[in-house]
């Protein structure tokens, strides 16, 4: 976990005033990769060692998000307090004296209540702008269930790169950017790539993706619906020669959210089987740490991108008829925060790609920000 | 209020130093911090105001303050009864104008301000701050390398000179912003500082793997001297066979066959290096440079590089110092510490987010 010594000095500062107010409600607001997760971390790591000692629980969204959280904290906080994901909140007992959760703006509103029932006072993090979900409570019911709270509003972006930063709110335009963020420098530039064609452009892209993932440093491909997961894995099977047929993503088991479940353990089994670096990650399969060991590419819809991040950010099928929200009648704007949620997971690299005509986010990116991508010379 | 046309009475301060200003309405500091400048002010004068606020992160605009005081203040102010020889109040009245250090924070101060009544003015000694940053910036990274190169019994840089033009304030400046060309004529350093993405780029797929050597100093001559080594008749050949072994092997030292290799490619083009950008330096240089800045850098990397380096050369000198230029102060003093542990105690980067 990042020392308190490197925190920036609004999350070092909201640290110590969620700690000392610990009896009264707090949402720590920022834009992706400003830490709010780590200042969350740090504020169970406080509250589990305060004397006296004080009942706490941690929720978020998904199973990833929790292990996350889970290996920043240290043995004794892991002990003290109770972790688990809004679906597993009934499992869980009441009286805590907080609860501190994570991702706030996606949380079910069947779930609102069950929150409510844990404690009086709530420690939250939400960013409005990254919520994609349609199950996801209202606005009003998230004000609601926390008023009044204590605003901390974080200020430096971690994570991402002006470059990113750019292009995510080019698209994404009503991103709420208070104006003293700051944001990382850097000289990368994201890359753009057209396909010659859907298989020409998949081949490609997972061949990037592939030779720039190092242990770990691994590449995701994230794409808009399990049908194109389906496309994207059966493409790959035919142009690397694996064997058999592909089992299909769909055909998965259809776990709850945040429910503990494997459903595309068959179609990972059939990868692993071909000796393939790709994994299908979400749901409860496929496994992050796995990139510690082996170069991984992971696989993956937007929404199961949500909350984590990569070295390496492939959006591949960004074509005109393309929509990003799969669910039908999706509106523009859910379609711009998705791509706003799926571009800011790039840690260093991001990479953009179609074929025929392109998505009309790709034209409303300003050309400056993009270089186009070309294979490298040589091939070792 | 007073203020003299010839100058003006400044003292910076840090936010927490200010948020207490206005909620309490006073504060106690040393009568020392003030300094006495010239209206306009110069950058030299600024930076004698700077190095009095307390210690805030380098950079971090958001945790400065300057506030343009009374001339008389530091005479009438009100002593501290415990040390009264040194530290006195400053209360909101002593203070002509409150203002942040940059204007990107503007916004967000004037707003806790107004809550207490208290207008801020227009930040008016950005640059000068920007200038001091740069400066105090790039003393940090010359002291982070000394530090560096003193774990490692590497002669000390601000004790070495360098051979080629370059000073090694120039190297920390193409380190921190390799896009901004320093004032002497480009050459191997500076072509080698500005190239490390594309040259990471290029070789990406052999991050894990011995073939990382062979390929970042393929990828350099390439830059260099507009020169493919692999079509290079005389040793293509060599140079295959050595890369198709070196994907076997884990990045560890480079093998015997890979420094035949290396050393092939330093004679084949004896312009693309000079003494301390060697084939193994650019390749160090490279790995360094690129997993401190993806934050992904292992304290057994750092020791198996320094620890294959000749101690007394000039690569040592140059790779210690880009990276510790690359890390600075606060990373490189973690690492110098985790090197001096009897078991290596590794950089811990990663966090959830």
């Amino acid at each position: 976990m990042v020392s308190i010594n490197d925190l920036d000095a609004v999350q070092a500062r909201a640290i110590e005033n969620i700690v000392e107010n610990r009896d009264e409600n707090h949402w720590v607001k920022g834009f992706a990769g400003s830490g709010k997760t780590i200042v969350l971390t740090h504020v169970l790591e406080r509250l589990a060692t305060i004397k006296p000692p004080v009942k706490v629980c941690f929720a978020t969204f998904t199973h990833a998000l929790k292990d996350l959280v889970e290996s920043g904290l240290s043995e004794t906080a892991k002990q003290r307090i109770d972790i688990s994901t809004f679906n597993g909140l009934r499992k869980l007992r009441n009286n805590y004296d907080l609860v501190v959760a994570d991702e706030m703006q996606d949380i079910p509103s069947r779930v609102l209540p069950s929150l409510a029932k844990k404690s009086d006072v709530l420690v939250i993090a939400a960013d409005l702008d990254q919520s994609i979900y349609r199950s996801a409570c209202s606005v009003a019911e998230l004000n609601a269930s926390i008023k009044p709270a204590k605003e901390h509003q974080l200020r430096e972006i971690h994570r991402i790169n002006e470059n990113v930063f750019d292009i995510a709110t080019s698209v994404y335009t009503d991103a709420k950017v208070v104006t003293q963020t700051t944001v990382r420098q850097d000289n990368e530039q994201a890359r753009i790539y057209k396909g010659s064609s859907m298989r020409n452009e998949f081949e490609t892209m997972f061949e990037e993706a592939v030779r720039v993932s190092a242990k770990e440093s691994p590449s995701a491909i994230l794409l808009p619906s399990k049908a194109l997961l389906d496309k994207f894995i059966a493409t790959i099977a035919v142009t690397k020669s694996y064997q058999g047929v592909p089992p299909s993503v769909k055909d998965g088991e259809r776990p709850e959210i945040g429910e503990t479940a494997d459903p595309f353990k068959e179609i990972n089994a059939y990868l692993k089987k071909n000796k393939s670096p790709l994994q299908v990650f979400g749901g409860g399969s496929g496994s992050l740490y796995d990139s510690d060991f082996k170069k991984m590419v992971y696989l993956m819809t937007y929404h199961s991108a949500k909350g984590l991040d990569f070295a390496n950010v492939f959006l591949p099928h960004l074509t005109e008829e393309i929509s990003l929200e799969p669910m039908k009648g999706a509106s523009d704007d859910q379609e711009r925060r998705i791509f706003f949620v799926a571009s800011t997971r790039a840690r260093d690299r991001l990479y953009l790609s179609y074929h025929d005509a392109p998505h009309r986010f790709i034209d409303e990116i300003p050309a400056y920000l993009l270089k186009t991508f070309i294979k490298q010379k040589r091939e070792y | 209020m007073t203020q003299s046309d010839s100058g003006q009475t400044l003292l910076a301060i840090n936010s927490t130093e200010w948020l207490n200003l206005c909620a309490r309405g006073s504060i106690r500091v040393s009568k020392r911090r003030p300094v006495k400048v010239a209206n306009p002010a110069s950058n030299r004068e600024m930076e004698k105001v700077f190095c009095s606020a307390p210690f805030t992160k380098i950079g971090s605009s958001i945790d400065l303050f300057v506030l343009v005081i009374e001339d008389s203040w530091p005479k009438k102010a009100q002593k501290h009864r415990s040390h009264p020889s040194e530290i006195v109040q400053l209360n909101l009245a002593d203070v002509i104008q409150h203002q942040p250090v940059s204007l990107e924070h503007l916004e967000y101060y004037r707003n806790i301000g107004s809550k207490c009544g208290i207008q801020l003015s227009s930040p008016l000694f950005e640059q000068a701050w920007l200038h001091w940053v740069t400066n105090e910036t790039i003393t940090a990274s010359c002291d982070a390398a000394d530090l560096l190169q003193r774990t490692f019994n590497i002669p000390l840089s601000s004790k070495t000179k360098r051979a080629d033009r370059y000073k090694w304030n120039d190297i920390a400046r193409l380190v921190m912003r390799p896009n901004e060309p320093v004032k002497t004529k480009p050459a191997h350093a500076e072509t080698l500082l500005s190239n490390i993405r594309k040259i990471a780029d290029a070789v990406a797929a052999t991050r894990d793997s011995e073939q990382f050597y062979l390929a970042c100093v393929i990828e350099w001559v390439d830059i260099r001297l507009k020169k493919d080594p692999l079509k290079k008749k005389a040793i293509k050949d060599t140079l295959l066979s050595a890369l198709s072994k070196a994907k076997e092997f884990p990045l560890q030292a480079p093998s015997e066959e890979t420094s035949v290799a290396l050393k092939l490619l330093a004679e084949t083009f004896p312009k693309a290096f000079t003494e301390e950008v060697s084939p193994l330096s650019i390749a160090h240089v490279v790995q360094l440079l690129t997993e401190s800045r993806t934050k992904e850098l292992k304290t057994e990397t750092v020791t198996r590089i320094f620890q294959s380096l000749d101690k007394t050369s000039s690569t040592a000198s140059f790779t210690t110092f880009v990276l510790a230029t690359s890390l600075g102060i606060e990373l490189t003093t973690r690492l110098a510490s985790s090197m001096n542990q009897v078991n290596l105690v590794d950089m811990n980067w990663d966090s959830p987010n």
